[in-house]
């Protein structure tokens, strides 16, 4: 039985509420698996398999910049906040500006998540 | 209530129920910062790290019934690494204004009941203090969950919660 100064307690702090920050939700597709070997490069590169090819991301401060291995569709760059579809431009190659914290890049076309990860 | 299985499940999906998992939780991961005494600036940053690193294990959660010992861990070893940290910086100026937001203290004092209780809670040692509240906010954690979380033995969690509750009940008839 539950002692009632634990009630007590829990009503102490019932007007201590969490804020409401952007926490991040799950997109719902497969998580891309990261390549698992030494990247040249700076090491603020990301690398992940996507299909038979790769995609590599950088980030330079708020500045995300990718390509995708033979996709031509467009990418969604998450944040908590928002979901911005981004079209690669003639040479494969997307830009998106960011903000930091939580940020994931989805490939729609391939059910494909980069995951959560924080810029 | 649906079983933290199915919550999970519909979660991993993407769908609603992340935010059912926020809505039962995040009181429960709210409190294990602020009972470190930690800012609300600082609770603030290890309540989303918290979240952001369970959308990142996610897929990979073996058990989702015990999902709440493992936000109480994870938000712990968060709340450890930043009173560590705030403990080697030095600040840079000194003259800068103590934030406006509110203190764990601020926000519970109503009545005198509550400031009594308040007063109470705060004279008892922090090992009393974590305990009280994360069982106050998640009665249905197990013993077992709560000793891992709070690195307890098992077999001292209902007797050291036990002692700290005759302990706060004293300390309140005292202050009566």
């Amino acid at each position: 039985m539950r002692d009632p100064l634990l009630d007590e307690i829990a009503a102490l702090f019932g007007a201590d509420v969490p804020p409401a920050v952007g926490a991040p939700v799950p997109t719902g597709l497969a998580p891309m698996a990261v390549v698992d070997e030494p990247v040249r490069g700076p090491s603020r590169q990301l690398v992940f398999h996507v299909g038979t090819g790769r995609m590599y991301l950088q980030l330079d401060g708020p500045r995300l910049t990718g390509v995708l291995d033979g996709v031509t569709g467009t990418v969604e760059v998450r944040s908590p906040e928002a979901v911005r579809a981004v079209a690669p431009d003639a040479e494969g190659w997307f830009r998106a500006e960011v903000v930091p914290g939580p940020v994931c890049v989805c490939v729609p076309e391939l059910g494909l998540t980069t995951d959560w990860f924080v810029a | 209530m649906n079983s933290n299985t199915e919550v999970v499940q519909s979660a991993r999906a993407g769908t609603t129920g992340w935010d059912a998992l926020v809505e039962r939780y995040s009181r429960l991961v709210w409190s294990v910062p602020r009972s470190f005494r930690l800012s609300h600036a600082d609770a603030a940053d290890v309540y989303q790290c918290t979240w952001l690193c369970l959308a990142e294990h996610l897929t990979r959660l073996r058990d989702p019934e015990a999902l709440a010992g493992w936000l109480l861990r994870t938000a712990t070893r968060q709340s450890i690494a930043v009173l560590r940290s705030r403990g080697r910086e030095v600040p840079v100026d000194r003259w800068e204004p103590e934030s406006a937001l509110p203190t764990p203290e601020d926000v519970v004092l109503g009545d005198d009941r509550a400031h009594r209780l308040w007063t109470a809670l705060v004279t008892l040692n922090e090992r009393c203090q974590r305990l009280l509240r994360i069982a106050a906010h998640s009665p249905e954690l197990s013993y077992a969950q709560v000793a891992d979380a709070l690195g307890m033995k098992l077999g001292s969690v209902g007797p050291t919660r036990t002692r700290c509750l005759t302990a706060l009940r004293r300390k309140l008839a005292v202050a009566r």
